[in-house]
């Protein structure tokens, strides 16, 4: 078994986790820049914190709950709710896209990004980090049938617009 | 159709840019020396007599060798600076182009029209929350930012935070601030010469 190690090297813990930390921020935000700024604040929020684990997983679990905190804080403050509205405005105006210019599009793609921002962060947990009901409602701080009931909710919307099984 | 597999397909193509990545490894390096030099700070009480009596020799000696030939106030030396003189905790100020600034005496008056723009911010601590809670108001900014204009650099100091000003100002109230890849830092450090 590996020896953990408690303090690692920042860019050894950004490529680790800057990955997972960025597609949580995304999937709740929708947008490159704040996913990034996001990103920052939670590995600053690291570094200040100065925490001991207890296991890799331990520090995994930590940086993807104070990640989920972040990303709710972000979207609930003034600021980005008054950009998102200006956003919003001048896309349907000018008929841009609002969303992060992926190469390829997939239907997976719109579908959950038509999905209500509180469900997006669940179904990633779920289908990305594989992440167990348990392990979601903790990381999250709801309760497993909050979670439960979120997923189930998630899944019958995007099997309505995939018009497919989940 | 498997959605699980399309959707990680999907999240690979999702990643912070290597430009972000760089910087921020950066701003988490000085954050961690920055973490380290406070930790230095809070010495164990146990050093605090044995400490006392050294600085108080110390002071002693300095004062009867300087004290009779010295008219002018001695230099500031910012690791002299005492938690108890912090009175202006300004502490971080994102502009978005602290490359511009010149390294000379133009400085303080450009740091002045920064702070004076109307988009400009300034939070009153050291990490941004996001909810702006923080947010020095406009007229704090702008009163800092006159203040600023004709103020002289009275120190500098690169180290691995970026580098180090000490601000003079001209009622001699005194700064310390750093500029560190896009952010520029007012330290807990604003105090007056005796």
């Amino acid at each position: 078994m590996e020896k953990f190690q408690q303090d690692l090297p920042a860019k050894q813990l950004l490529e680790m986790y800057s990955d997972s930390v960025f597609r949580i921020a995304y999937a709740r935000t929708q947008n490159h820049a704040d996913a990034e700024d996001i990103t920052q604040n939670v590995f600053l929020k690291y570094i200040g914190a100065d925490k001991k684990f207890s296991s890799e997983e331990h520090r995994k679990a930590w940086i993807l709950r104070v990640a989920v905190n972040c990303a709710n804080d972000f979207v609930k403050s003034a600021h980005y709710r008054h950009r998102a509205d200006i956003d919003n405005i001048e896309n349907i105006e000018q008929g841009a896209e609002p969303f992060y210019e992926l190469e390829e599009k997939s239907e997976v793609y719109y579908a959950v990004q038509s999905l209500p921002e509180k469900y997006r962060v669940p179904i990633h947990l779920f289908y990305y980090e594989d992440m167990s009901i348990a392990q979601i409602a903790a990381v999250t701080k709801q309760k497993e049938a909050t979670v439960r009931s979120q997923l189930t909710r998630a899944r019958d919307m995007l099997r309505e617009i995939l018009k497919e099984s989940i | 159709m498997d959605f699980k597999r399309k959707y990680s397909e999907m999240q690979e193509k999702i990643k912070p840019s290597a430009e972000f990545l760089e910087r921020l490894e950066y701003k988490m390096n000085v954050e961690k020396e920055a973490q380290k030099l406070k930790r230095k700070k809070a010495r164990p009480l146990v050093f605090v007599p044995i400490m006392g009596t050294v600085a108080a020799a110390a002071a002693a000696v300095t004062i009867m060798v300087n004290f009779p030939r010295r008219s002018e106030p001695a230099p500031v030396n910012p690791a002299n600076v005492n938690a108890a003189d912090v009175r202006f905790p300004y502490a971080t100020g994102v502009f978005g182009n602290e490359e511009s600034l010149s390294d000379g005496d133009a400085l303080p008056r450009e740091l002045s029209e920064m702070l004076s723009q109307s988009g400009a911010a300034l939070y009153k601590s050291d990490s941004n929350t996001f909810d702006y809670d923080d947010l020095v108001n406009d007229g704090e900014r702008l009163a800092l930012a006159e203040k600023i204009k004709a103020a002289e650099i009275s120190d500098k100091k690169a180290a691995d935070g970026g580098e180090f000003y000490m601000l003079t100002l001209e009622n001699g109230d005194i700064f310390k601030f750093r500029i560190c890849g896009d952010y520029l830092i007012f330290e807990e450090n604003f105090y007056k010469l005796p």
